[in-house]
C-alpha cells in the first residue's frame, strides 16, 4: 500500500453480477478522455485505443455455454510492473495510488506496455492530434484532458482531472478530499451501478466494504501486482457464497 | 600476394570498393526516405500492434548487441593471449564490434515512438528500469570498444598511412599527434590493451546480460521470464560474434588484401566448433524444462516455436544454424576456407533466427486479455529500415577498415607480415 497513510487510496469495485456488457463505460471514457477514434481495420489489427473495454469471456462448452462480461481497465496496481521498467519515469504512481502517464516525457519505447500483464497500456500508432481528428468532433473535446501526440503510451488515469477538480473544491471548502468527492466517467455512466469508486483506505466507504466481500477477487493476483480494481464474481446463489 | 588464398570466383574482383559502397549508399538513402514516413506519421507505418509492441527492430537490436559483445570477446582473447599473428584479427573484431554497437543504438532509436526524446533516459533516469541500464552499458561499452580499437589500430594506422602525404594530416588528427612507433610507445600500447581487454570481458558479459534482462526481468511474460535467458544470450553472442569475426577476416583478406594466415582462420573455426554445442545445450535445457513441466502458458509459447507459427524459423536455426556448421567445421575435408566461411555465415543467420523466435512468440501468444488473433508481419518500412541500417553498418565497417588498412596492395606492401612462425 502507498506510503502516505493520510491520503485517500483510490480504488474501484466492479460487480460482475450487475454488469450487462452495455459498453456505456467504454463510450463515456472515450468521450471524457479525448481518446482517438479508430477504423474497423485498425481495431482488428490491434491499433485501437480504449482505456476501458468490455471483454466477453466464454465459459464452458456447448450446450452449457456461458458468456460473462468483464470491463477491463488499468488495474491501478499498487506494485505496478509498468512503472518499474519505464526508463524515464514517464509512468509513475502518485501518492494516492493512481498510476499516471506523463505524455511529454514518454519516449515511446513501449516497454511498459510489454510489462503490463493486463494489456491495458495503449500506444499512439498514428499522428492523431494533427490531421485525423474529425472537425465536427473538435467541439466536444474535453478541455481538461490533453490530446496525446503520436508515439507515446496512454492509459486510464481514474479520470485524474476530475480528482484535480475535487481537490480544488475541497481546498476552497477547507477540508480534506473525501471518498465521495469524485467518480471517474465510467462509474458515473454505468446504468446498472456495477461500478463503485472511492477510498479503499476509508473503512466507511462502499468500496472498502465491497472489497471485503467473499465474492471479491483481483485479476492475476498471484503476480503480486496488488491491483486496486476489485471484481465481484458472479454469485451462483448458494449458501456458501452468500449470493 | 600469391600466398593469400582467395575464395573461388572472387579472384578477379576490382581493387576499388567504390561500386560496393555505392550500392550500400543507395539502400541507405532509400531507408532514410522510408524513415521520414515513420518519423512524420508515427509507428503506424510498421506492422507492429497491440500486443506485439516489439518487432524486427528489437530483434535486430539484440542481434547487433550480440555480434558486438562476441566480437570484443574475440579481440580481448587475442590481446590477453598476446598472439602476434592474430593482431589484424583483433583489429577487425574491434571494427566489427564498434560498427555493430552503433547499429544497435540505431535500431533502438528507430524503434522509439518519440526518438527526439531519447536523451530523456538520462535526464529522468529510473534506476529500476533495465532499459536505463542497457543505455548505460551500451554507451560505456562503446567508449571501451573505441578505446580498444584505437590502441590496437594506432600502430597499424601510422605504419600504413603515416608515410603517405595524402593521409598524414588525418592520421595526425586521429592519433592526437602521438605518432611515435618507438619500442617504448608500442609496449605502452600493448600494456594498455591488456588492461582494456581485462575490463572488456566482464563488460561484454554485462552488455549482453543486461540486454537479455530487458526481456528476462518482465514478470508474467512466458518465454522471456526465464533465468537461462542471459546465459543463452551470452552464448549466442559468443557464437555469432566469433562467426562474424571469421566473416570479417575473410572479407578483409579479399577487399583489403590482408595477410592473415589460413591457419589463423582454421583455429578460429575450431573455437566456433566448440561454442555451437554450448548454445545448443542451453537451448535444449530450456526447452526440456518447459516441455517436461508443462505449464500451459509456457507450452503455448514453446508449442508455437517447436510446431506452430515459428517452427520454420526454429528448425531453420537448428539445421542451418547448428547442424550444418557443425558438419562443415567437424569434417576434415570441408574444414577449408570455403567451408569455414559458409559455416560462419550459417551461424550468423541462425543466431538471427534464434533472436526472432526468442523475442516474438511471447508477444504473439494468444493473450488472455486480447480476444481474437494476434498477427505481426513486418511492413515495407521495417524491412527498408533494416536494410538501410545494415548498409550503414557495412559502410562504417568498410570505412574504418579502409582507413586503417588502406585499399589493396599499396598499404599491404609496407605492412609487416604476420606469420605463424615468430
Amino acid at each position: 500500500m502507498s506510503a502516505d497513510k493520510t491520503q485517500p487510496l483510490w480504488g474501484m469495485v466492479i460487480d460482475l453480477d450487475r454488469c450487462t456488457g452495455c459498453q456505456a463505460c467504454v463510450v463515456a471514457c472515450k468521450q471524457e478522455n479525448n481518446v482517438p477514434f479508430s477504423s474497423r481495420e485498425e481495431a482488428a489489427y490491434g491499433r485501437e485505443i480504449s482505456w476501458i473495454r468490455v471483454m466477453a469471456v466464454t465459459e464452458g462448452e456447448f450446450p452449457k455455454v456461458k458468456i460473462r462480461y468483464m470491463p477491463l481497465l488499468c488495474q491501478q496496481c499498487d506494485a505496478p510492473p509498468c512503472t518499474r521498467v519505464c526508463p524515464t519515469r514517464a509512468t509513475y504512481k502518485n501518492p494516492q495510488g493512481i498510476v499516471g502517464q506523463i505524455y511529454p516525457r514518454c519516449i515511446g519505447c513501449r516497454y511498459c506496455a510489454n510489462a503490463c500483464p493486463y494489456q491495458v497500456k495503449y500506444f499512439n500508432w498514428y499522428n492523431w492530434s494533427h490531421f485525423r481528428w474529425p472537425a465536427e468532433m473538435r467541439e466536444s473535446l474535453n478541455p481538461d484532458v490533453s490530446l496525446r501526440p503520436k508515439g507515446v503510451i496512454e492509459k486510464c488515469t481514474f479520470c485524474h482531472h476530475r480528482l484535480q477538480h475535487a481537490r480544488e473544491q475541497a481546498a476552497i471548502e477547507g477540508r480534506p478530499v473525501e471518498s465521495t468527492d469524485f467518480v471517474p466517467a465510467c462509474v458515473s455512466s454505468c446504468p446498472a451501478r456495477a461500478m463503485v469508486f472511492g477510498d479503499l483506505r476509508d473503512p466507511e466507504s462502499t468500496v472498502h466494504k465491497l472489497a471485503a466481500s467473499p465474492r471479491a477477487f483481483r485479476m492475476l493476483e498471484d503476480l503480486g501486482t496488488e491491483p486496486k480494481v476489485v471484481y465481484l464474481k458472479e454469485g451462483e446463489w448458494n449458501a456458501t457464497t452468500g449470493g | 600476394m600469391d600466398h593469400v588464398a582467395t575464395l573461388p570466383g572472387l579472384e578477379s574482383r576490382p581493387r576499388s570498393n567504390a561500386w560496393l559502397a555505392g550500392g550500400f549508399v543507395i539502400v541507405l538513402a532509400w531507408a532514410l526516405y522510408m524513415y521520414r514516413a515513420q518519423f512524420v506519421s508515427g509507428l503506424g507505418v510498421t506492422g507492429l500492434n497491440k500486443p506485439v509492441f516489439w518487432g524486427v527492430y528489437i530483434a535486430n537490436f539484440i542481434f547487433c548487441v550480440g555480434l558486438s559483445a562476441g566480437g570484443i570477446a574475440v579481440s580481448a582473447l587475442v590481446h590477453l593471449l598476446d598472439k602476434t599473428e592474430m593482431k589484424p584479427v583483433a583489429i577487425m573484431a574491434e571494427v566489427m564490434a564498434t560498427s555493430f554497437l552503433v547499429l544497435a543504438a540505431l535500431f533502438i532509436l528507430m524503434d522509439l515512438g518519440q526518438p527526439t526524446r531519447a536523451l530523456y533516459v538520462l535526464l529522468n533516469a529510473n534506476f529500476s528500469s533495465p532499459l536505463l541500464w542497457d543505455v548505460t552499458v551500451i554507451s560505456s561499452y562503446l567508449v571501451l570498444c573505441v578505446a580498444l580499437l584505437y590502441f590496437s589500430a594506432r600502430g597499424e594506422l601510422i605504419r600504413r598511412r603515416g608515410a603517405d602525404a595524402n593521409w598524414r594530416w588525418l592520421v595526425r588528427i586521429l592519433t592526437l599527434g602521438h605518432m611515435s612507433l618507438s619500442p617504448a610507445a608500442v609496449k605502452w600500447d600493448r600494456r594498455l590493451l591488456r588492461t582494456l581487454a581485462i575490463i572488456s570481458i566482464p563488460g561484454a558479459v554485462a552488455l549482453h546480460s543486461v540486454t537479455a534482462w530487458i526481456l528476462g526481468l518482465v514478470k508474467g511474460q512466458p518465454g522471456w521470464n526465464t533465468p537461462i535467458l542471459a546465459p543463452l544470450f551470452i552464448s549466442s553472442a559468443l557464437v555469432s560474434g566469433l562467426a562474424g569475426v571469421i566473416l570479417a577476416v575473410i572479407v578483409g583478406r579479399q577487399l583489403f588484401r590482408l595477410e592473415v594466415a589460413e591457419e589463423v582462420i582454421q583455429s578460429l573455426g575450431r573455437y566456433l566448433l566448440f561454442l555451437i554445442p554450448v548454445l545448443m545445450y542451453l537451448l535444449f535445457s530450456e526447452f526440456l524444462t518447459v516441455g517436461y513441466s508443462g505449464t500451459p502458458v509456457d507450452l503455448e509459447v514453446f508449442g508455437d516455436i517447436l510446431g506452430g507459427r515459428f517452427s520454420r524459423i526454429f528448425w531453420f536455426d537448428v539445421i542451418v544454424g547448428a547442424v550444418l556448421p557443425l558438419v562443415l567445421l567437424g569434417l576434415p575435408w570441408t574444414r577449408n576456407l570455403t567451408g569455414i566461411a559458409l559455416a560462419s555465415l550459417a551461424v550468423v543467420v541462425g543466431v538471427f533466427a534464434e533472436r526472432t523466435y526468442l523475442l516474438l512468440p511471447s508477444l504473439m501468444r494468444p493473450a488472455p486479455f486480447m480476444p481474437g488473433g494476434v498477427y505481426y508481419t513486418p511492413s515495407l518500412v521495417e524491412w527498408s529500415l533494416m536494410a538501410g541500417a545494415y548498409s550503414f553498418g557495412i559502410l562504417l565497417f568498410l570505412a574504418l577498415m579502409g582507413l586503417i588498412f588502406g585499399n589493396g596492395a599499396g598499404g599491404a606492401a609496407r605492412a609487416p607480415s604476420y606469420r605463424l612462425a615468430r
